[in-house]
């Protein structure tokens, strides 16, 4: 049933496709940011899993360690761009080292976010970014949001 | 003739009162001597440029106890010293600092030194020397701390290094991801043997780093510093790899974002500082942002010591130690610290339950 499920999946591996050594929730407080992290790769990455209408699996083990901070504004700008219905569904994560952060993702960073959402508090943003992808009313718009 | 004798009269008469003006001038010259003699038991004293009537050099007496964990009081007194004269350093030359006569040290205590070191080597033209302890076990201690990786001999040459311990500069306005893991890596040889990652403790010293860097105020983020130290250490055949990490800031404390209501809750029902502070470590509190989904770091670092990943985790900020092993021990200073202390260690326990862990 996995082996099935990977086959048909876009994986990420952070190790190997970002960085060893991952840093703090915004770009302006230190390089391989969470914000830095969710526009150059994971917003992309979630896309092309959605359009092809597979998983997105991402393997958080083998870096040297995350904050909290990291996986929060990465994931949690995934919630606000796509919402909780939309990515709960589609979003498998690995992490056999440190289960407790699979755990905090969706335990609290979905509802935290999703609150979020639906307030329209919009996330800070500390440098320029390339347009990326938000669904709006099932539509995938691409442009500069903030 | 009678004209002669009053210019006389007047002649002597203004003699006299020289004499009086001389005499008051010699008893104010002595009364300065004896108010400006420098007093033996003072911990900081100071020479002052005789035409701006500035500070331009400071003696600081380490005295006998210098420990951060046993008696924070001895530490605040120097910081503090060194705090009050930095308004005025524009005129500032030299500092001294005298630790020839400490019988007690920690690491805690050389980390904080060293961090207020930095942040006053970073004006222009403050030089700063000092000399060693006397007594062997300091001398040791601080040989083997790192802190000598920092500094240079009168000739302007590096000390030679003879541990594995170092004293890492982590505080810029940037968190040092690369580094701080490879060292971390680096350290962990002495317990296992080969270098290896940990986790648990890169998580702990970022969220720490990165909630500093966050909050500091852009004026300060010049002068701030953060300073990991790594103290390898074996007792009673059980090894420890001690880690501590000093912040200077304004300390947990003076940043809490308490609302007026539980401030006004927590003074009724009488709540001491340091439970204060073990209740941000619960998230009792929000986040200054006011966003829901932050303040997860300072909660992350007590979980990592309540799944046992960490051990002996002590928090000094403000005016409290915290003791997370024994409350027994938590207290409440008389001085304010300006700024944090983390002191934690992991041992051969620690790395078995996170293996474990992941096992399971």
């Amino acid at each position: 049933m996995f082996r099935h499920m990977e086959r048909e999946a876009v994986k990420l591996k952070i190790r190997s496709d970002y960085s060893e050594y991952t840093g703090p929730r915004y770009c302006i407080q230190g390089a391989s940011s969470g914000e830095e992290f969710y526009h150059t790769l994971l917003n992309a990455s979630f896309v092309e899993a959605y359009q092809k209408g597979q998983h997105l699996i991402v393997d958080l083990d083998d870096t040297a360690g995350y904050l909290s901070s990291f996986l929060d504004e990465a994931f949690g700008n995934l919630i606000f761009d796509f919402s909780v219905e939309i990515v709960k569904p589609r979003l498998k994560i690995i992490s056999i080292q440190e289960p407790d952060w699979e755990t905090m993702i969706f335990n609290e960073v979905y509802s935290d976010w999703e609150k979020r959402r639906l307030n329209n508090v919009t996330p800070k943003k500390t440098a320029d970014h390339p347009e990326w992808f938000k669904l709006i009313d099932n539509q995938l718009i691409s442009k500069i949001w903030i | 003739m009678r004209r002669l004798e009053h210019s006389r009269n007047i002649y002597i008469r203004n003699l006299a009162l020289l004499r009086k003006i001389r005499r008051l001038k010699d008893k104010k010259k002595y009364q300065n001597i004896l108010n400006n003699r420098p007093n033996p038991n003072k911990k900081t004293r100071v020479t002052k440029n005789p035409f701006s009537n500035k500070v331009e050099n400071i003696y600081i007496d380490g005295g006998m106890d210098f420990t951060l964990l046993d008696k924070p009081e001895s530490v605040i007194v120097v910081v503090n010293a060194l705090n009050t004269h930095k308004k005025g350093s524009l005129f500032l030359r030299n500092i001294s600092i005298d630790l020839s006569k400490i019988e007690t040290i920690d690491i805690g205590a050389i980390n904080f030194l060293l961090a207020k070191i930095n942040e006053f080597s970073k004006m222009n033209r403050v030089r700063i020397s000092g000399n060693m302890p006397a007594n062997e076990v300091c001398r040791t201690l601080f040989l083997d701390s790192g802190f000598l990786d920092y500094m240079t001999t009168l000739s302007g040459k590096k000390f030679t290094k003879n541990s594995e311990n170092l004293i890492l500069s982590v505080g810029a306005d940037k968190t040092l991801n690369e580094i701080i893991g490879k060292t971390i890596e680096k350290s962990m040889k002495f317990l296992t043997g080969k270098e290896q990652k940990y986790p648990p403790v890169y998580s702990i010293i970022q969220e720490i780093c990165s909630n500093s860097v966050e909050w500091a105020k852009p004026q300060s983020s010049k002068s701030k510093n953060w300073l990991l130290g790594i103290y390898l250490q074996t007792i009673d055949n059980q090894q420890y790899v001690n880690f501590a990490l000093t912040d200077i800031g304004y300390g947990i404390l003076h940043t809490l974002n308490r609302k007026f209501g539980t401030k006004l809750a927590e003074g009724i029902g009488n709540v001491s500082e340091p439970e204060i502070l073990m209740r941000a470590f619960d998230r009792r509190y929000g986040s200054k942002s006011d966003e829901p989904n932050r303040n997860k770091g300072m909660p992350l670092v007590k979980d990592r010591l309540v799944r046992g990943y960490i051990c002996n985790l002590k928090v000094i900020t403000n005016n409290v130690l915290l003791d997370f092993c024994d409350s027994s021990k938590n207290k409440v200073i008389d001085m304010n610290l300006p700024g944090t202390f983390y002191s934690w260690s992991i041992n051969q326990k620690c790395l078995d339950t996170w293996n474990a862990k992941q096992l399971n």
